[in-house]
């Protein structure tokens, strides 16, 4: 008769196998632990100590060309902020005689990137601002062109931003010209398909896509891309609309923070 | 030195590859796996088993240094994929070098497709777009790397 520790050497390699297959689908289903996740960003903050100097010398190859093109930029921002001051100060003014709300002030906390992760595709970065930054989950990163994801794991020094470029985000956005509304779902490289569009909305190829403002995390207004193809063909009730991120997430390496301005919010080390 | 604590230093050493020089060679968004490499080797070189842990070991460290959705995806493939590769083990002098070649390579595919179809699976990509923009490509891109690192490397006999 064979014993059972003859079979279990017998088929020991296939019992390993079944063992691995197990605890990955354990690991798998045990994604949303906060244990787990508050091991996740320990293991990447450790490995953006190996990657951050890389990147710091990435960046210091480009700082002349970037200096130049960020003195530019902000002479054009200073002008174009001073045309704003204009607007939004008729706008709180007619706000105030249509008796709204006041809307939150916002503020932003720049951030490095520090880690792109090991997986073979980027879907998330890692940021050099932590819990000791007052970063929180579910804070919406940005950069000048545009949306770019939201915390969702955070360590002390460090956090991952998901970007929008994983297949699980959803954004809500809006046309800024017709106010149409719909879900923002990633499909490939900086292409994503804004869903659940009524084919009765007037959304047309050009358009500039927005936040929309009705979730926690993003504020209204933020840019996202431009619509580059719309049309009814479809079966059903909603229209195919694909649009380009303003964002190019490959050439990502800082993004900001956005924070209400009550939220507190510490300075960068 | 033990042959396994060597294998660690070097898997640490490929680890610290795959997340700075992988992100450096990246093409647009694709990466090659460095890792899934190396997890074919040990495989190769020393069976099923060996395959087996390493891979489930590194794939999870793999999981943990990024902000994966799924954690455990890539210990489950690594895992397969070593394991897969412990088939070619003892077979250097049995079967023609281009077999254990385009075996190595088929394992690598197939390593490629279960990670993103599964990764994939709630996007509302099809198959054909995941096959196209990532599979493929990545697929391509890891093993022209190990294709490039066995001409440059002489292979052993185990």
């Amino acid at each position: 008769m064979v014993s059972l520790y003859d079979f279990l050497y017998r088929f020991r390699e296939y019992l390993l196998l079944i063992l691995a297959i197990i605890l990955s689908f354990v690991l798998i289903f045990s994604n949303d632990n906060p244990r787990v996740r508050r091991f996740q960003a320990k293991t990447v903050q450790a490995l953006s100590i190996v990657q951050q100097p890389l990147l710091q010398w990435k960046r210091l190859g480009n700082l002349q060309e970037e200096n130049q093109r960020l003195q530019r930029r902000i002479v054009e921002l200073s002008l174009e902020l001073q045309q704003r001051d204009e607007a939004a100060l008729e706008n709180r003014r007619l706000r105030k005689l249509l008796d709204f709300q006041q809307d939150f002030e916002l503020g932003v906390q720049p951030a490095k990137i520090v880690n792109r992760g090991t997986s073979p595709i980027v879907n998330s970065v890692t940021i050099n601002l932590g819990r000791a930054h007052g970063i929180r989950e579910n804070q919406a990163a940005v950069v000048s062109e545009g949306v770019v994801g939201k915390t969702i794991n955070i360590a002390q020094r460090s956090s991952i931003v998901q970007l929008l470029t994983d297949v699980n985000f959803r954004l809500s956005v809006k046309t800024q010209r017709s106010r149409a509304n719909g879900i923002l779902v990633w499909e490939h490289y900086n292409i994503c398909a804004m869903k659940n569009v009524a084919k009765s909305l007037d959304v047309q190829v050009g358009d500039t896509v927005i936040t929309s403002g009705y979730s926690d995390i993003f504020p209204e207004g933020l840019l996202v891309g431009q619509v580059i193809e719309a049309s009814n063909d479809l079966p059903g009730y909603h229209k195919e609309i694909r649009l380009r991120t303003f964002v190019n997430f490959s050439a990502l390496e800082e993004v900001f923070i956005v924070s209400k301005q009550s939220e507190p919010m510490v300075a960068n080390p | 030195m033990n042959k396994y604590m060597k294998y660690t230093g070097i898997g640490i050493l490929i680890l610290i590859a795959q997340v700075t020089l992988a992100d450096w060679i990246r093409i647009v968004n694709v990466k090659p796996d460095f890792i899934m490499l190396y997890v074919v080797y040990l495989g190769y070189r020393e069976g099923k088993s060996t395959g087996l842990i390493f891979g489930f070991l590194f794939g999870l460290i793999q999981d943990l240094g990024t902000a994966s959705v799924f954690i455990g995806l890539s210990s489950l493939i690594k895992s397969i994929v070593g394991f897969g590769a412990g088939y070619l083990h003892g077979r250097f002098h049995t079967i023609n070098p281009i077999v254990l070649y385009l075996s190595a390579v088929i394992i690598l595919f197939v390593g490629h497709f279960l990670y993103f179809g599964i990764y994939y699976t709630d996007s509302p990509l099809g198959m054909g777009v995941i096959f196209n923009q990532y599979i493929l490509p990545a697929f391509a891109y890891t093993t022209a790397i190990g294709s490039l690192v066995l001409l440059t490397v002489p292979v052993k006999t185990e």
